[in-house]
């Protein structure tokens, strides 16, 4: 008997994602789980537009982390993962300067680096219009 | 223009997740998407009125009362919700309507987007 496929607009169809990441790297499993799903878009045919870091999701920008060896680095894996799907990393600037993370400028040094970028909520509802879904972690 | 639907789900003013959430929604309002707004569990909380005496706390029944201004209507909270919480709904704030579990699965679905706080 024929199986009918299950989902099949689902899978079918190409989408544009946004993600929205709220939780913090090593507090919450939500980070991690972004990450993940990031990945699985790239590998599929699908599209990641961008990534907007809100609340304590910020802390994934900070590029002074250094975790041990022996465990995983979140900064570098956003890093890769926007070198291979050029998706912007969006930091809300609101949440961000509240809780001391900045952009270098030329009077101060700052604590987030390329690719991430601080932005207002503005960007991130700007591109939304051109994402068929949107999925916090 | 997406339809985004935003769930608060805590307390007024223990974390700032409602403050935040009213922001994103304001901010998604203001650049051309619809907003629907569901207060459940303990987000049911942010619909007393409150007067907070800290400094640099922002009232937030105040704020919740301005949302018409930003076109944003569309304000349920759960009842199964409030009954749990034994709050009297002579109580709450008259910004949202009352909204069963079902209503509120039927929002979800008809939502393109659903972000919580």
């Amino acid at each position: 008997m024929e199986k009918t496929p299950r989902y099949w607009g689902v899978f079918v169809s190409m989408s544009t994602y946004s993600i929205l990441v709220t939780a913090s790297p090593y507090d919450h499993p939500g980070s991690a789980s972004a990450i993940r799903f990031c990945k699985q878009i790239i590998h599929s045919e699908h599209t990641l537009s961008q990534v907007f870091f809100y609340q304590q999701g910020i802390y994934n920008a900070l590029s002074a982390m250094v975790p041990p060896n022996d465990e995983r680095n979140m900064f570098n894996e956003w890093k890769k993962i926007h070198s291979v799907s050029g998706a912007s990393l969006r930091v809300c600037i609101t949440a961000s300067e509240k809780r001391g993370l900045f952009s270098s400028t030329d009077s101060r040094q700052g604590n987030i680096e390329a690719p991430f970028e601080q932005t207002g909520l503005g960007e991130f509802f700007s591109a939304l219009h051109d994402s068929h879904r949107l999925v916090q972690f | 223009m997406a339809n985004i639907l935003i769930r608060f789900t805590t307390s007024p003013y223990g974390s700032s997740d409602a403050p935040d959430g009213l922001d994103f929604a304001i901010g998604a309002t203001n650049y051309g998407h619809q907003v629907s707004l569901v207060f459940e569990g303990n987000g049911v909380w942010q619909l007393i009125n409150q007067s907070p005496q800290d400094k640099g706390v922002k009232n937030h029944s105040k704020r919740l009362k301005s949302l018409t201004f930003f076109d944003i209507d569309a304000c349920y909270y759960c009842e199964e919700d409030r009954l749990n919480l034994g709050i009297e709904k002579d109580k709450l704030s008259g910004i949202a309507t009352q909204a069963n579990k079902d209503h509120i699965y039927t929002l979800i679905n008809n939502s393109d987007h659903v972000v919580t706080f």
